[in-house]
């Protein structure tokens, strides 16, 4: 009984190690090996349920993300087929239905309908971090087509997401939008105030936090005239970002501006 | 034995000759390779091996160094370094990641495009936010790893997935060398040029000398390629145009300029090629090239490099890469070389002045650059090294060596490197001319570029210069415009596909700190989308405006031409 249960324990092993190095490739985008190791744990009798959803998902995504070549028509079927079996209940069905919005999301032409419903599901779901991710793939599809209706529509719904309080993890990401829409409208006072929000709510990198300053600091000197905010975002670019060959302009900016308040 | 006998006998001992140094040689190469192959693979200890094209002057034995004291800290280790021929780089590397025989440790820049980059690459991001444990007992103890380099690593970020693959060495600046023993014997002192028109008086002085020499001459003052002009262009203009980056093209507030807001700063009129500042800006590289060699736009790299080695040029503009190297060179041909930083025109230019806005800053970029291998049989021995390479003590001693500059913060900087340390207190950089939507490869570049030789080479003048580029301005930038976001649009699918493995990662994994440091990059990829998301957008609005309600002629053509419709189909506007 025990080489039994013994080897029993030894071919799960195998399913699970042949999906782990699945998710491996899958990130390296070695694509074939990928579909490959995920069609393998499908065709090993051993492998539990969790492992074949993974590997179904897995599947799914390669077929989503292969570069060249990537199917999101394809993918979205797999994705539906997939909520369709597990049921609105199941733990993984709010992912699923953001893949699914984002694979309507990356067709030529979007399926706009079908994307914004499954983005409005994840949105309107208990997970901060899906529903943040769902807000901002949302926005960025409103604006795909950036008329003047599509920029004022976009802003309305950032705002009020913001508002909500909806997806507060990608809080951040909002603001990149929102300021970058609002100075497009060219209301520039709304286009500061989400560029300092963005800055307090982090998650960007080095090279994103300063171009967030120095638009802190252009906005309010040029273009609302405010120059004590001014010289406070001049300060912190260059205390902040001492490498940025903007650094220097800062510097003069900061000596002028102190100078003019003298 | 008669005159055919012996002639067949001296045939077969010439043949007899040739096929045992055949023989000879082909018993080397085997002897060679299994020598390397012996000490790689029959060996109890983890070997890995180090690539790169840098055959520069110390550079191999500044890696030994390091290699030496790495070898003595970890016994159980061996790096073999593998320098590679520039010419056979590439295709040998690129065989080597498709074959899964990659290097451990793989120079990067002339290797694969970016976009096949996490393919064959480890990505270091996760390590480069934790302290490297080389710098214990230095300043830089606890820092991240990322931030104990000069520019926080700020250019080497992997822009398809926002993940780093690689880090480097030291920073390299671009300065004009020049040969001191000729300049003492022309001109009499060692008065160096400081402003332009020193510059010019100098280069008139060689001429001069260059002309008293008769058929023993001629000496030029400066030594150029076409690459070379192309470096002097952009320090120069730049020194004049900056300004441009925040009255005109700024458009984002932030002190930049996009190649597109270049487009649209044009379209809109808010700029003219004929105005006194950007024809200053190309006057000065004209005055200039009047004292390059003749025919210097057909003339490479290399061949410049000789002429000022053989002593035929007074002066070169090259980088600090290159010092060590000609410095070595210059004392087998008998002189000095000195170096000096570009001598741009000042206020009291009389043709330049009125526009100056200074010297621009100069980045502290990170250079020679290694990838992690995915093919790597010992990546933690691998990451080790590189980790090694990158600390304080080592980094700063293998620099000495090479005679370069250090890519880490607070190391010394040997003697010879000084006048090349970057100079950060500068003006912004344009980066490419102002009549160009992108680089030299993309249409506006190469339009620019056969317009340009002949304006500074003197065959037309700066107004026919202007008139060939405006000739297909508005049409080649709008076909360039459409390229930039075509390829913005194709840089998404890498973002979500990595954001796509952090949310299995969140969905699967009962590792808390990994799920922990999913969510915190599932938050800066989808910052970078909302970036991405925005600069497409305005893009799309600013030139959909244009079109609708041209200000001025140039946008009535722009929302004429078929790229523009290309454009419109592409961002939706056709349908609406």
């Amino acid at each position: 009984m025990r080489p039994l249960l013994l080897s029993l324990l030894l071919v799960q092993t195998v399913a699970a190690a042949s999906l782990d190095s699945a998710w491996i490739e899958y990130r390296f985008q070695n694509w074939r090996r990928a579909d490959e190791l995920f069609g393998r744990v499908l065709r090993d009798r051993t492998a539990d349920a969790r492992d074949r959803l993974a590997a179904r998902i897995g599947q799914a995504l390669t077929v989503q993300y292969r570069m060249p070549g990537a199917r999101p028509e394809k993918a979205a079927a797999m994705y539906r087929a997939l909520l369709g079996e597990l049921g609105d209940t199941h733990p993984l069905a709010l992912q699923l239905r953001l893949f699914l919005g984002q694979s309507c999301a990356q067709m030529r032409p979007a399926d706009t309908l079908q994307a914004h419903a499954q983005f409005d599901s994840v949105i309107a779901g208990p997970d901060a971090l899906l529903a943040g991710q769902a807000v901002v793939d949302r926005a960025r599809l409103m604006v795909r087509t950036p008329t003047p209706e599509a920029i004022a529509a976009t802003a309305e719904f950032l705002d009020r997401m913001l508002a909500e309080g909806r997806g507060a993890p990608a809080a951040g990401a909002m603001h990149e939008l929102a300021a970058g829409l609002a100075a497009a409208r060219g209301d520039l006072r709304a286009a500061r105030e989400h560029v300092m929000r963005e800055l307090d709510a982090g998650g960007y990198t080095q090279v994103a936090r300063a171009t967030l300053l120095i638009q802190a600091a252009r906005l309010s000197e040029t273009a609302l005239r405010d120059t004590a905010t001014a010289l406070v975002y001049y300060r912190r670019f260059v205390s902040e970002v001492p490498w940025d060959t903007r650094a220097y302009f800062c510097s003069l900016k900061v000596k002028e501006l102190e100078g003019a308040k003298r | 034995m008669t005159p055919r006998e012996e002639g067949m006998l001296r045939s077969r001992i010439v043949s007899g000759i040739g096929i045992a140094l055949v023989a000879v040689a082909y018993a080397g190469a085997i002897w060679n390779m299994l020598r390397t192959t012996h000490e790689e693979q029959w060996t109890d200890r983890k070997v890995i091996r180090i690539c790169h094209w840098q055959l520069e002057s110390g550079f191999r034995e500044g890696i030994d160094c390091a290699i030496r004291e790495f070898e003595k800290r970890f016994p159980d280790t061996k790096v073999v370094q593998l320098p590679i021929y520039e010419r056979a780089y590439k295709q040998f590397i690129q065989t080597q990641l498709i074959g899964g025989t990659a290097p451990d440790l793989i120079e990067r820049g002339m290797d694969v495009d970016d976009n096949v980059v996490p393919r064959y690459y480890y990505p270091l991001t996760d390590e480069l936010f934790r302290p490297n444990a080389f710098n214990e007992g230095t300043d830089l103890a606890g820092e991240p790893w990322i931030t104990t380099f000069k520019d926080a690593l700020a250019s080497l970020i992997q822009p398809g997935n926002q993940e780093y693959y690689m880090v480097g060495l030291n920073n390299h600046t671009v300065r004009i060398f020049y040969n001191r023993t000729l300049y003492r014997r022309i001109m009499g002192h060692d008065r160096l040029p400081v402003t332009f028109r020193d510059l010019i008086a100098v280069c008139t002085r060689v001429k001069q000398y260059s002309d008293s020499l008769g058929p023993a001459g001629p000496v030029f003052p400066i030594a150029a390629s076409s690459y070379q002009a192309e470096r002097m262009r952009d320090v120069f203009s730049d020194a004049l145009l900056a300004s441009l980056l925040w009255t005109v093209y700024d458009t984002r507030f932030d002190v930049s300029a996009r190649p597109t807001e270049k487009y649209l700063a044009y379209v809109r009129g808010g700029v003219e090629f004929t105005s006194d500042e950007i024809r200053a800006s190309e006057m000065v590289q004209r005055e200039l090239a009047a004292y390059y060699q003749p025919g210097f736009m057909a003339t490479d790299r290399q061949e410049a490099g000789f002429a000022f080695a053989q002593q035929r040029a007074l002066m070169i503009s090259s980088g600090s890469w290159d010092y060590q190297s000609m410095r070595l060179q210059a004392a087998d041909n008998g002189f000095e070389i000195g170096v000096i930083p570009f001598p741009l025109p000042d206020s009291a230019d009389p043709a330049y002045g009125r526009y100056v806005d200074g010297q621009t800053a100069e980045e502290n970029r990170t250079g020679v650059s290694f990838g992690l291998s995915r093919s790597s049989r010992h990546p933690d021995v691998a990451l080790a090294f590189m980790k090694f390479l990158t600390c304080k003590e080592i980094n700063e001693k293998v620099n000495a060596i090479i005679g370069w500059i250090p890519s880490i913060r607070n190391t010394r900087v040997v003697d010879d490197m000084k006048p090349f340390l970057p100079v950060s207190e500068g003006m912004p950089l344009v980066w490419q001319p102002v009549t160009v939507v992108g680089t030299k490869w993309f249409k506006t570049g190469a339009n620019d570029l056969q317009a340009y030789w002949e304006f500074i080479s003197g065959v037309t003048t700066y107004e026919q210069f202007v008139a060939a580029v405006e000739k297909r301005f508005v049409v080649d930038g709008m076909a360039d415009v459409v390229r930039h976001a075509r390829e913005a649009d194709e840089e998404l699918l890498p973002i979500e596909h990595a954001r796509s493995a952090l949310a299995i990662t969140l969905a699967f994994s009962a590792d808390s700190a990994a799920t922990a440091a999913a969510a915190v990059k599932t938050v800066a990829l989808t910052s970078s989308l909302a970036a991405r998301a925005v600069d497409m957008a305005d893009l799309g609005a600013r030139l959909h405006a244009l079109a609708l309600n041209p200000p001025g002629e140039r946008a009535r053509r722009m929302a004429g031409t078929a790229e523009y419709r290309q454009f419109a189909e592409f961002y939706g506007f056709a349908a609406e």
